[in-house]
């Protein structure tokens, strides 16, 4: 096993690989950039090593300064997080070049998965189902009604995808012949731009589809098992917002049947470590190939839970070249688990990032519930990085009672500083839609209402209203001590933040 | 025996509610709008974490008095309350007339950012929440917007050009 290992990563993910690492007994290297130096990730570690200014680009991105950060500290391994690099082939590539163990999957793997023709061509060989569509890139228009027509254009609509692409970039929904052209060379120009690759592909939309994802873990020595499914069909903008496990639109045997396709799926890319195996779940049951996400996943923790596997110490223990030592009768799935990612977003506001210093953190806690975050309070969210707080997991015995659960927990996360999409969460908890798990992917788009999320806040406007005229009156206390007449003749500073001396004589006055 | 009395105008979004605070003891009676008058205390936990009880309630919130109003956190809600002296507000509304205390009037950049856009020319028309300003910051584009309509009198920005958090990119008369 490693003795050093390096995490090329901050926030709430790199503070969990360096527990994991905690927990196995290997000495965890942070890196980090300016913005981050005091960061609770930088603090966990057993040695940090800065690698430049607060933007990406210039430290969690810059692939020299974090091999010289893991020579420099000794590190035999790296653990690439999500985001970052951690799907980038070039930088396992380098690991691997610099005699340090990446912990994932081989570089060609990655290379033949991050290219969506190449990986659909891999999974339709190997009798995986994909979408009905092209397996190799469209250069012309011509190209496109013809492949468009073979997949029953324009009676079914179709979608015009990136090759190299994700996260909604490049992808364009056509169910008008009049706007494919237009299209056709809008996908490429975005792709162009976001990927620097304009090649486009076509499939056939699948109407109403879920998002269903099998979790697999892949050692060096041929063994491959999976864990179970996370259904992430709740998405805004092709952003996940909430993961479960197990999906309320899986029978026990589809189930089956997708692990032993996620499974086909891995071993003919060659993959090892800890992947997802992205699948359409259409409502006829049919379901199709997406993607592999090379990587742990953010809501991995769904499937920790409710499998009691540790994926991050599977995870390392895999690239130390350790056997699973386990087979697929091993894996016992209990109960249900469900993950909320609190972003600190506006969603009053068109969910604008919202930044500033958390004044106030206070997350939740009793049974069941599970809070990974790399912040506390006075943290400050910056624009520099992703704008996620914080992630809430609670598992129990089954979906109703983990969604009572979740909803309990939300209640009792507070924070202050930036706004969050907490209210957004706790819409989603007591939707009927969700509650019966009645939802596809593009539902959280067409249903969302800021107005109706926004209104449990009304319970709570008057209580409000009265904690911020209390505080008023307690600073004001203070600074004009009782028998000047009438605080209100005098109107103070009420607006502005009490002084040390009022915020002492506060604290003297309630002991 | 009653104490000095108090009252606040407390603006949340776009309720304005009326807070009359009376000393009863060690503690407060408080009455909101035209309501009940009830038993208030609030005290400190720790940190911004503080305890409100309110008749027979028992609420814990997070609260903390900033440049910006003060927010509080109650029930995994957040809210950000402006606080004004109802006598101060009574005097404002003469002096300002109509401009009273709703709504700012400077179109401030929430964040540091790019200022790709502005959707509006000095000595337009604007109407309460039309978009005025197009900011990216953190990858993502976000249209900027004031609760309050009016005349645009200047513009302290450009497109194209980096803001800092809270600097001012327009004015409405």
């Amino acid at each position: 096993m490693f003795k050093r290992l390096l995490v090329a990563n901050r926030g709430e993910i790199a503070v969990r690989v360096i527990r994991a690492c905690r927990e196995m007994g290997i000495a965890s290297v942070a890196v980090y950039s300016e913005a981050d130096a005091q960061a609770l990730h930088v603090r966990l570690a057993d040695a940090a090593y800065p690698i430049g200014p607060a933007s990406a680009t210039d430290s969690y991105l810059r692939i020299d300064r974090i091999l010289d950060a893991a020579r420099a500290s000794g590190a035999e391994a790296i653990h690439p997080g999500y985001g970052f690099l951690a799907e980038n082939a070039d930088f396992a590539q380098a690991c691997l070049d610099a005699g340090i163990v990446f912990v994932g999957p081989p570089p060609q793997a990655m290379r033949d998965l991050g290219l969506k023709t190449e990986a659909r061509k891999l999974m339709q060989a190997a009798g995986v189902p994909v979408v009905p569509g092209t397996l190799e890139p469209l250069s012309n228009l011509d190209e496109v009604r013809r492949a468009a027509q073979d997949v029953g254009f324009p009676d079914v609509p179709i979608a015009l995808k990136a090759v190299a692409g994700g996260g909604g970039k490049g992808l364009r929904m056509v169910d008008d012949v009049t706007q494919l052209e237009a299209s056709f060379r809008q996908a490429m120009s975005e792709a162009g731009s976001a990927f620097g690759n304009p090649a486009v592909y076509l499939e056939r939309a699948i109407d109403r589809p879920r998002h269903v994802e099998v979790q697999i873990l892949a050692d060096q020595h041929g063994h491959c098992v999976w864990l179970g499914e996370r259904d992430c069909s709740l998405q805004r903008r092709h952003q996940k917002v909430l993961e479960e496990s197990p999906s309320p639109a899986v029978s026990p045997a589809l189930r089956e049947q997708m692990g032993e396709v996620a499974v086909r799926a891995a071993q003919a890319a060659g993959y090892t470590n800890a992947g997802t195996v992205e699948f359409l779940l259409a409502p006829n049951g049919d379901f199709f190939f997406l993607e592999v996400n090379a990587r742990l996943q953010v809501e991995h923790p769904v499937t920790e839970e409710v499998t009691g596997i540790d994926l991050v110490r599977e995870q390392i223990r895999i690239a130390a070249g350790e056997p699973l030592g386990y087979d697929q009768s091993a894996i016992q799935r209990r109960g249900y688990a469900i993950e909320c990612r609190i972003y600190a977003e506006d969603p009053a506001a068109g969910f604008m990032p919202s930044t500033g210093r958390l004044v106030g953190y206070r997350p939740p806690s009793g049974p069941g519930v599970r809070v990974d975050s790399g912040v506390e309070e006075g943290a400050i969210i910056s624009v520099y990085y992703d704008p996620m707080i914080a992630k809430l997991i609670v598992h129990a015995a089954n979906r109703e009672l983990g969604l009572d659960r979740m909803a309990r927990a939300l209640r009792e996360f507070l924070i202050l500083g930036v706004r969050t999409s907490l209210p957004l969460h706790r819409w989603l908890l007591a939707h009927p839609s969700v509650r019966s798990g009645e939802v596809d992917t593009g539902w959280l788009g067409r249903e969302w209402s800021a107005a109706e999320a926004e209104r449990p806040g009304a319970e709570h406007l008057e209580i409000a209203a009265i904690g911020a005229a209390l505080l008023a009156e307690r600073s004001r206390g203070v600074a004009s001590p009782p028998g000047a007449n009438g605080a209100s003749v005098a109107p103070t500073t009420d607006h502005e933040a009490p002084s040390a001396w009022h915020q002492g004589a506060r604290l003297a006055a309630l002991r | 025996m009653p104490g000095v009395a108090s009252t606040y105008q407390v603006t949340i979004g776009e309720r304005v509610l009326t807070v009359a605070l009376r000393r009863d003891g060690i503690g407060y009676l408080v009455r909101v709008d035209d309501g009940e008058e009830q038993p208030v205390d609030i005290g400190t936990v720790d940190g911004p974490l503080h305890w409100l009880a309110l008749g027979e309630r028992r609420v814990d919130l997070l609260a903390a008095q900033t440049d910006n109003g003060t927010l509080l956190a109650i029930d995994g809600l957040d809210y950000r309350a402006e606080v004004v002296d109802a006598v101060r507000a009574r005097l404002a509304a003469v002096a300002g007339g109509r401009q009273g205390s709703h709504g700012r009037r400077e179109l401030k950049a929430p964040m540091p950012g790019l200022l790709v856009k502005i959707l509006c020319a000095a000595g337009d028309t604007v109407e309460p929440g039309q978009p005025l300003a197009v900011l990216q910051a953190m990858k993502m584009e976000n249209e900027l917007s004031l609760a309050r309509g009016g005349t645009v009198s200047t513009i302290t920005a450009e497109a194209g050009q980096t803001v800092e958090q809270g600097q001012i990119i327009l004015t409405l008369e």
